[in-house]
């Protein structure tokens, strides 16, 4: 029976450098729920904490209602998918997806169904007796996950699963293990750097940097309402704009903005605009707007099948990238030539205003 | 080679036999490189063997006979001494797999640069000279050795022990001597084994010793076999450490051959208990291979 996970006040250092500073979090019954950061954020720690390997030094983890934090990992019941799959080398594919029934003590027959039906879950139905040698990356992907599923744990963590498997894999896998959450709802941690993974098969994202949890939220609400420099950073491409707050008056470069969003400054004053690529607009000098108006220079337009990328400057000489949908191409053609003057247009709803720091 | 037969013929029946004779050419050159390791191997070890072979079946008279190895089978004494040899043999490999195991998981958990120093003090051993190593337990352990001034001076004992020139001390030398042989091939397997493995195994639900016996003891069973294989075959060819430590008490084969050799005018006694132990040796190989080779293949499901 799959659980939900509550950790209160989790910490871990190792001498001087703290890996996890007070981390609380609540993970819903059937949730997927991912962990994304840069390495050494901490958040394979704490995956590592949940699992048991890592024993924390102090706060609470509960499943459901059990506090296991001083539980050994072989009594807590977790199915952890590993970053290189820890497939046991001397075993054949159904042994290893059996190991578990048999520290059960699962009877025979019942052990041979449970092992099938794992099998035909991850999509490797008659590989059983292959040795795990014999297997692709994605197949050792799979049989990991079958093995770590078929006992039926109350929780699914899963360290970078996907990370060793090359590109077009890696996002058919996605698919695979958004299928496979979808039809068990089991409650799964899942680990990696990677933001677009996180965001193509998370319910809700936590982003970590140097131990702490930054943000979290839906992805929608990562990348539409990003609260500090870090999290605008790491998830998707922004546009950094220098801006001064005074009051209810936004600036940039002279020009007044106008933000419905979310709006946080340094002591100062001083902030940064948030604003995506795929949110501006490229006018013609001369053209005027309703939206939020900028002068800039253009550097330089690069076609890529899908979209047009321009990259541009403002006065102060901060960098701007703009990505231009398909049916605008030949329109910007004619603006976007290196050194021409164009003004770049946006919502205030796209925009928000974190710290500069 | 390639470039000559491209210039020197155009077309398509010109160059496949020129790449005929560049294949050839090859194939005599690494057959000219290895002459040599032939040679050495021919030389002395090929043909010693060969000779003592003959030797060990010809008479003084130089008539063909079974004499020599009749004679090993029917002295009841002669035949304790290979028993005692591979007891000896099997004992020292015993304890120096009980002991080595611990200590090279032990070098495995170590951080790098305690480890290098900690590898350093295994492999030291192996610098010295085994006729240093084996006095030095005559030092340690003598009637006037440490141990037993230590022990006189404290009162716990009032005559000097006899802890040396016996069984004991003989194994005690050679579990010394051999030691190295059994950490560094027990470390190598250790070592290549992802941490994760036991991980995963606990996160499964298998107990520390459900773990080490069902995953990490399977995969370092190779390395074991290694290392007990070395100690074993070296220990059945012992002669340093029993013939010192052992004063007279333990006679393994290699002090009987010796003994052989001196007593005997003629080779044939002796060529034949070298071949026997050869023999037998060989022949505890291919069963400890067979063995473990059945172990090694685990129960399906």
């Amino acid at each position: 029976m799959t659980q939900s996970i509550t950790l209160r006040s989790v910490r871990k250092s190792y001498g001087r450098v703290v890996a996890l500073d007070h981390i609380d979090l609540n993970i819903r019954e059937g949730e997927f729920f991912t962990l994304l950061g840069p390495s050494g954020s901490g958040k394979t720690t704490l995956l590592m904490v949940v699992a048991g390997f890592i024993r924390a030094d102090g706060g609470s983890l509960k499943f459901g209602n059990t506090e296991v934090i001083r539980m050994p990992p072989h009594r807590r019941d977790v199915g952890v998918v590993f970053q290189n799959y820890a497939l046991f080398p001397h075993m054949t594919v159904a042994e290893n997806i059996a190991y578990p029934l048999k520290l059960r003590h699962v009877p025979l027959t019942e052990r041979r169904a449970k092992v099938d039906g794992a099998l035909k879950l991850v999509r490797l139905d008659g590989l059983g007796h292959r040795d795990v040698q014999q297997l692709s990356g994605g197949q050792r992907q799979r049989v990991a996950l079958a093995r770590a599923l078929v006992f039926e744990p109350r929780v699914l963590l899963m360290d970078e699963p996907l990370s060793a498997l090359d590109r077009n894999l890696r996002e058919q896998m996605q698919v695979e293990l958004k299928r496979l959450h979808r039809s068990l709802k089991m409650t799964t941690i899942y680990v990696t750097h990677d933001q677009g993974e996180a965001m193509a098969m998370s319910d809700r994202v936590a982003v970590m940097n140097n131990g702490q949890i930054i943000q979290m939220g839906t992805p929608r609400d990562l990348y539409e309402t990003p609260r500090s420099r870090f999290v605008a950073k790491f998830i998707g491409e922004s546009n950094l704009i220098p801006v001064s707050v005074a009051g209810s008056v936004i600036t940039a470069a002279g020009t007044t903005l106008r933000v419905s969003g979310h709006v946080d400054t340094d002591p100062s004053g001083c902030g940064l605009l948030v604003i995506r690529p795929e949110r501006i607009q490229i006018l013609d000098i001369h053209e005027t707007t309703g939206l939020n108006r900028l002068i800039a220079r253009m550097q330089d337009a690069i076609y890529r099948g899908d979209e047009l990328a321009v990259y541009a400057t403002l006065a102060d000489g901060t960098e701007i990238s703009v990505r231009c949908g398909v049916h605008h191409h030949r329109a910007m053609e004619e603006i976007c030539r290196p050194g021409q003057q164009i003004a770049i247009a946006f919502h205030p709803e796209d925009c928000v205003v974190v710290k500069s720091a | 080679m390639s470039a000559v037969a491209i210039s020197s013929g155009g077309n398509e029946g010109e160059l496949a036999f020129a790449l005929a004779k560049d294949a050839r050419r090859e194939r005599w050159v690494m057959l000219a490189l290895t002459i040599p390791g032939i040679f050495v191997v021919a030389g002395v070890l090929l043909s010693p063997v060969g000779w003592l072979i003959w030797q060990s079946l010809v008479d003084e008279g130089g008539h063909l006979t079974l004499h020599h190895y009749l004679t090993l089978f029917t002295e009841p004494k002669r035949l304790s001494y290979l028993l005692n040899t591979f007891l000896l043999s099997a004992e020292v490999t015993t304890i120096c797999s009980l002991l080595a195991y611990p200590l090279a998981f032990a070098l495995t958990t170590l951080s790098e640069r305690l480890r290098k120093l900690c590898m350093f003090f295994v492999v030291v051993p192996l610098l010295t000279s085994v006729l240093v190593r084996t006095y030095a337990w005559l030092i340690i352990l003598g009637r006037r050795g440490i141990v037993n001034n230590v022990l006189t001076n404290l009162g716990v004992i009032n005559e000097p022990l006899d802890l040396v020139y016996n069984y004991f001390c003989t194994v005690l030398g050679m579990v010394h001597v051999m030691m190295p042989m059994m950490v560094l091939p027990l470390f190598a397997a250790m070592k290549s084994i992802d941490g994760d493995l036991a991980r995963a195994a606990s996160s499964l639900g298998a107990t520390p010793s459900a773990a080490f016996r069902d995953v990490f003891l399977p995969l370092t069973l190779p390395g074991l076999f290694a290392g007990a294989t070395l100690v074993f075959v070296l220990s059945l060819g012992y002669y340093v450490t029993p013939s010192i430590l052992g004063g007279g008490k333990v006679i393994v084969w290699a002090i009987f051959l010796e003994q052989t050799v001196s007593f005997n005018t003629q080779w044939g006694p002796a060529a034949a208990a070298g071949l026997l132990l050869l023999a037998a040796t060989v022949s505890a190989l291919i069963l400890a291979r067979v063995v473990v080779g059945v172990k090694a293949h685990q129960p399906t499901l």
